[in-house]
């Protein structure tokens, strides 16, 4: 089986599965292996009876958005982001988003400062939270166009931090 | 009986759905209030009949689309404008009925000097504090009360404005910058402090008010299970309140009321500490996001009562005496990531399958489709149990957690069950210190169980299920996205897409 690799919890699995008619399988990368016997019961909802001594029945729920697989299984919800081919344009080095819909609370830095690594740049309030977006390295502020007050969009670009050359 | 005729919810979400089915039960006809972004959603659909507004907390809009609409009386739910006095007064001046106490005692008990006043001169215990003072008057103050104590903001509230302060040292380096936060937040950089009672339990009393000198206490609620002073888990009775402690509680909480010359629901909260003290904190004037445990136990309907009260009737015998049977328990389901600091979370909710059977209640305003934003509170729903004892409600909702399923965006439903299975739980061992102390170690590395693995081969796209395929495609945002137009999982060599 070919495998697609998936993110959960920040780390990567590989997951070989195939489904054939009313047959589910999926092999591990020890050499493990399981298969069930699938009933499709609803909308993204199945009953999956493992294909072993115990013949076990289980209802998964399965939907996807996106890149995002969702699954639900004996009461445990699993998000599976796939893993997209890296060094894309949107991952420029140092540049940091909003990681949800916010507005800027505080603005703490401006274009040319010099920032160490862990300086908070901005507060973001969403809700009732208030987050801080720190400095992932030490750097000179740049693309920084944000004033207190203005909303951001999720995973909006907020400013870039240069790295700050060594040696 | 005289009830409204016709009631304006002047909320969103769960509480308006909740208020909607009682009067729609005791057939008042109800109108909803809904914004641009809140168009079409499930609260609006409830109620049947439904007016735009710029947004819920516009006094004079609210007032203007009760008018316009017929109603005689306006039910503020809870948040928004619910304990604002001069929406109290607004509603009165327009010839509507407010459905909730006088301005006036919502005026005392919202602001929290005044309240303490009110309480200690009531005979009610407050925590020890001081005036509204200078850092330097706090400090010496400080001194006399012993640290740790709690910065407070005197317009603060809900768990905003407020630190937790160990020395004078640290009390004079962050007074400034919690005054000036206070000063920009809620308009009144006026700070005091207050002992900080140390592994306390958070115990609330659910009180009523009639219009014909009637008050009587609804038993506790035991809200100790919060992050940062936002509930999370609530239950009724408290495992730490014996009948004799109860009738303390009730007593002072009746007084409470009494003293400010309420009317309608409302809750009076107190710290409760190890030595079983108690001291009371703030009362909130109006009907309380965790009612449901205590209708649960008491088999009154809270609404109903409410729109009976402000209808001018007396309080039902059944009311007056209550009986409390078994237990009750209540999880906040909210759309965040507890593994990443509680983060909010937003999203396209896919996929929805409330729990449901004996003892099993869900007050939600969910569709699926819907689109959860971060313009409102995180809280998407939340599901109660009962039953006959404290651990068969426990377990009665561990299982219903484990059937709620909400695909789309994260929740926090693995994590209330993870506090469920704490020992110290089971044990009815709580304090508001509890998730600190028993959950900051979530979530625990586990391993993915291959059925959920292999599902993923499973999951339709959202939408294609139930629009058909060709229009599925042409609303989806994904049309065009080359990586997913390659086609579904190509996994297995001779196995299919599914």
């Amino acid at each position: 089986m070919a495998a697609r690799t998936f993110s959960i919890r920040g780390e990567e699995i590989e997951v070989a599965a195939r489904r054939n008619g009313d047959q589910l399988a999926i092999s591990m990368s020890e050499g493990e292996h399981h298969e069930w016997h699938l009933r499709r019961v609803g909308a993204a909802e199945f009953v999956a009876r493992e294909v072993d001594d115990e013949q076990r029945t289980h209802t998964v729920h399965a939907v996807r958005d996106r890149t995002t697989w969702w699954v639900h299984l004996d009461g445990r919800t699993y998000r599976f982001q796939a893993v997209l081919e890296r060094g894309g344009a949107g991952s420029a080095a140092g540049s940091l988003r909003a990681p949800i819909p916010a507005t800027i609370a505080e603005v703490l830095v401006a274009n040319g400062d010099q920032v160490e690594a862990e300086q908070v740049l901005l507060v973001l309030s969403a809700m009732k939270m208030q987050l801080e977006v720190r400095a992932p390295h030490a750097g000179t502020v740049a693309n920084m166009h944000l004033a207190a007050s203005d909303p951001v969009d999720g995973g909006q670009q907020l400013l870039t931090i240069v790295a700050t050359e060594t040696g | 009986m005289s009830l409204p005729r016709r009631v304006l919810i002047a909320n969103r979400g769960e509480i308006s759905v909740r208020i909607a089915r009682t009067c729609h039960a005791a057939e008042v006809e109800v109108v909803a209030v809904y914004t641009d972004v809140d168009a079409g959603s499930p609260h609006t659909l409830v109620a049947g009949r439904s007016i735009q507004v710029d947004s819920y907390v516009d006094a004079e809009a609210l007032c203007e689309a009760a008018r316009l609409s017929g109603c005689d009386a306006v039910h503020p739910g809870y948040g928004f404008l619910s304990e604002n006095p001069s929406f109290v007064t607004a509603v009165t001046a327009a010839g509507l009925n407010f459905i909730g106490p006088p301005a006036a005692a919502m005026e005392v008990m919202g602001s929290k000097t005044r309240a303490r006043a009110a309480m200690r001169e009531a005979g009610v215990p407050v925590v020890p504090g001081t005036e509204p003072g200078t850092a330097e008057e706090l400090m010496a103050a400080a001194g006399e009360i012993g640290y740790p104590v709690f910065l407070k903001a005197v317009a603060g509230g809900g768990g905003k404005g407020m630190s937790i302060v160990t020395d004078a040292e640290q009390l004079e380096r962050i007074y400034r910058q919690a005054s000036d936060e206070a000063a920009k937040s809620f308009g009144d950089g006026a700070m005091y402090l207050e002992k900080l009672v140390e592994r306390p339990r958070h115990i609330e009393i659910q009180i009523f008010a009639d219009t014909h000198g009637n008050t009587v206490a609804l038993g506790e609620r035991e809200c100790s299970i919060q992050r940062r002073h936002q509930k999370i888990i609530e239950e009724a009775p408290s495992p730490a309140v014996s009948p004799e402690l109860r009738a303390r509680m009730s007593a002072a909480a009746v007084a409470a009321a009494e003293a400010v010359g309420y009317v309608g629901a409302g809750t009076v909260e107190f710290l409760l500490d190890t030595s079983g003290e108690f001291f009371f904190l703030e009362m909130n004037t109006r009907l309380q996001v965790e009612h449901p445990v205590t209708e649960w136990i008491t088999g009154l309907d809270l609404v109903r009562l409410q729109l009976e009260v402000a209808g001018g009737a007396a309080l039902p015998p059944e009311a007056l005496e209550p009986t409390f049977v078994g237990h009750a328990i209540e999880c906040r389901i909210y759309a965040e990531d507890p593994a990443a600091g509680h983060l909010p979370q937003a999203g396209r909710l896919l996929l929805m399958r409330e729990p449901s059977g004996p003892g099993v209640r869900v007050d939600a305003a969910l569709a699926e489709g819907q689109q959860i934003g971060v313009h409102f509170d995180p809280m998407l729903a939340k599901l109660s149990c009962w039953a006959r004892d404290r651990s068969a409600a426990v377990a009665r909702m561990r299982e219903a957690l484990r059937r709620y399923v909400l695909l789309g965006v994260q929740t926090n439903l693995d994590y209330l069950q993870a506090i469920l299975t704490v020992p110290a739980f089971a044990d009815g061992d709580l304090t508001t210190a509890f998730l600190d102390e028993h959950m900051a170690d979530w979530p625990p590395r586990e391993e993915v169980a291959p059925l959920a693995m292999a599902a993923t081969v499973l999951a339709d796209r959202y939408g294609a299920g139930r629009a058909g395929r060709a229009d599925a495609r042409a609303t989806d945002p994904l049309a065009g996205d080359p990586w997913l137009t390659l086609g579904r999982f190509r996994l297995g060599g001779s196995g299919e897409a599914c």
